[in-house]
């Protein structure tokens, strides 16, 4: 599906001459759908239809008709089965019963239209209002007068506050720079409505943990958690459930803290040279007056961890004590509900959660090295 | 069946010589699109298991005539929506498998 302020063929000849830019791998800016003609060479099997003509809402339309139609090779519909990198990806098996079963007829009975059902969707008032909806965010966009005009429309109660914020979430699907000029308009309106302020879905930032199924209940406790408060969402806006795992320090950010060392050095205090301390950890003997060069693997410790520390790596994680964790946990999911304007998490939901999966966490724990074996260790 | 059979050589045909038919002339190429578009249509709406919802949609829309012409002035003036502005298209291939 496509639109053009040109006529179609010489939009269909525009679009020849930016295929044969992509078939030379020049860095170009083109539709995923070019690049996916392009890898499977079959761009002169597709033909174009002109549906509308002569309409000044051309784009809106066409954005209505891809919300309705959902064509596959529109985006976001085409990144189900083919991405620019990966190219084509493989669609998920159905079970058999699924593909097989009533749900097949059900899927068929859907889908099944005739000339008559699709004229009638064209004509109906729904298709109209999606249309419409579409001009609104295409003038707000816009920088334009009509962009001050539309704005204004916004703050009457015509529109009203939840016009407004169906109108951010539909805006989300612009390009940029029309995109920002309407989400500024539109967040602009709902100050003035004096509306919860819409923010960026931010996916929660949480320490891990060698729980057994961590994420998973972690995500559990997300997903109900903005289930049960389905109703404060007036903004419309899908709040993030995904996790990202926060880094803990390492060995060598422990053990060689240049930056330490360095103040310590300003301060005038002499550096400590640790090879008198080590020489008695090395099998062979070493010169005395000479500053150690050997091999971690080659000391021989009395103390499990601090063998460890010699002969492992030195990007392995230390982690920090449980009630750090739990602290860092509870910090980490005010933060995503205040940045995803959800309301408080219950404390009793997350104690629970806790108690489960630190106990399942110390029993994975044994014999790491923590931080008090780096601070023995220097 | 024949027909189709002609009209898949056609399409096939006008597919291959598409790409030969840039540098000459624009007219040409808009031409060679334009009958392709006739083409790919009427095959889709005579094939017996043509895509239903396809169907549907190309006899459903407001250009449609260009699929129902009964002589060639018809079919030279259905045409001309090629060359109006302000257009919404849908671009599709007559091959169901796609």
């Amino acid at each position: 599906m496509g639109s053009t302020s040109s006529f179609v063929l010489d939009r269909e000849h525009s679009r020849y001459r930016k295929f044969v830019q992509v078939q030379k791998n020049k860095i170009v800016l083109a539709e995923v759908a070019l690049r996916f003609w392009c890898r499977y060479d079959n761009f002169w099997l597709w033909s174009v239809l002109p549906i509308y003509t002569k309409k000044s809402n051309f784009w809106a339309l066409e954005q209505a008709l891809i919300q309705l139609w959902q064509p596959q090779l529109n985006i976001p519909f085409i990144y189900q089965f083919f991405n620019c990198r990966k190219r084509l990806i493989p669609r998920t098996k159905f079970s058999s019963s699924r593909q097989f079963g009533t749900f097949s007829l059900w899927r068929k009975l859907r889908w099944k239209s005739t000339p008559a059902q699709v004229r009638r969707a064209l004509h109906s008032p729904l298709f109209g209002r999606r249309v419409q909806l579409w001009e609104i965010i295409q003038d707000l966009g816009s920088n334009s007068v009509r962009g001050f005009h539309m704005e204004k429309r916004l703050r009457s109660n015509e529109i009203g506050l939840h016009g407004c914020c169906f109108i951010r979430r539909l805006a989300n699907n612009l390009g940029e720079p029309q995109r920002s000029y309407a989400i500024n308009a539109i967040d602009r309106a709902l100050k003035f409505w004096k509306a919860k302020r819409v923010r960026k879905p931010a996916p929660l930032r949480a320490p891990w943990l060698l729980a057994e199924d961590w994420t998973r209940n972690l995500r559990q406790l997300l997903t109900a958690h903005v289930h049960m408060t389905k109703q404060y969402n007036t903004t419309l806006q899908s709040p993030s459930t995904g996790i990202v795992f926060t880094k803990y320090p390492s060995v060598m950010d422990s053990l060689c803290n240049h930056k330490d060392a360095a103040t310590r050095w300003a301060d005038g205090e002499t550096p400590l040279c640790a090879c008198s301390t080590l020489r008695q950890h090395s099998p062979q003997p070493q010169p005395a007056d000479q500053h150690l060069v050997i091999d971690g693997d080659t000391l021989r410790f009395a103390d499990l961890p601090f063998t460890s520390i010699a002969t492992g790596s030195l990007q392995n994680k230390i982690f920090p004590p449980s009630k750090e964790i739990y602290k860092s946990l509870r910090s980490a999911l005010t933060t995503w509900t205040t940045r995803n304007s959800l309301p408080s998490l219950r404390r009793a939901h997350l104690d629970d959660l806790w108690k489960r999966s630190i106990q399942s966490h110390l029993t994975s724990l044994q014999n790491h090295i923590t931080h008090k074996d780096i601070i023995r260790f220097k | 069946m024949r027909d189709l059979a002609v009209a898949h050589a056609c399409i096939l045909s006008l597919a291959l010589l598409t790409p030969f038919t840039l540098s000459p002339s624009v007219d040409v190429f808009y031409a060679f699109r334009m009958i392709q578009t006739a083409l790919m249509g009427q095959y889709v709406l005579l094939h017996p298991k043509a895509n239903s919802k396809f169907e549907a949609l190309l006899k459903g829309t407001p250009l449609r005539r260009i699929f129902s012409c009964t002589s060639w002035d018809d079919l030279k003036v259905a045409l001309q929506c090629f060359k109006h502005s302000n257009a919404v298209y849908v671009r599709f291939s007559h091959i169901a498998n796609f």
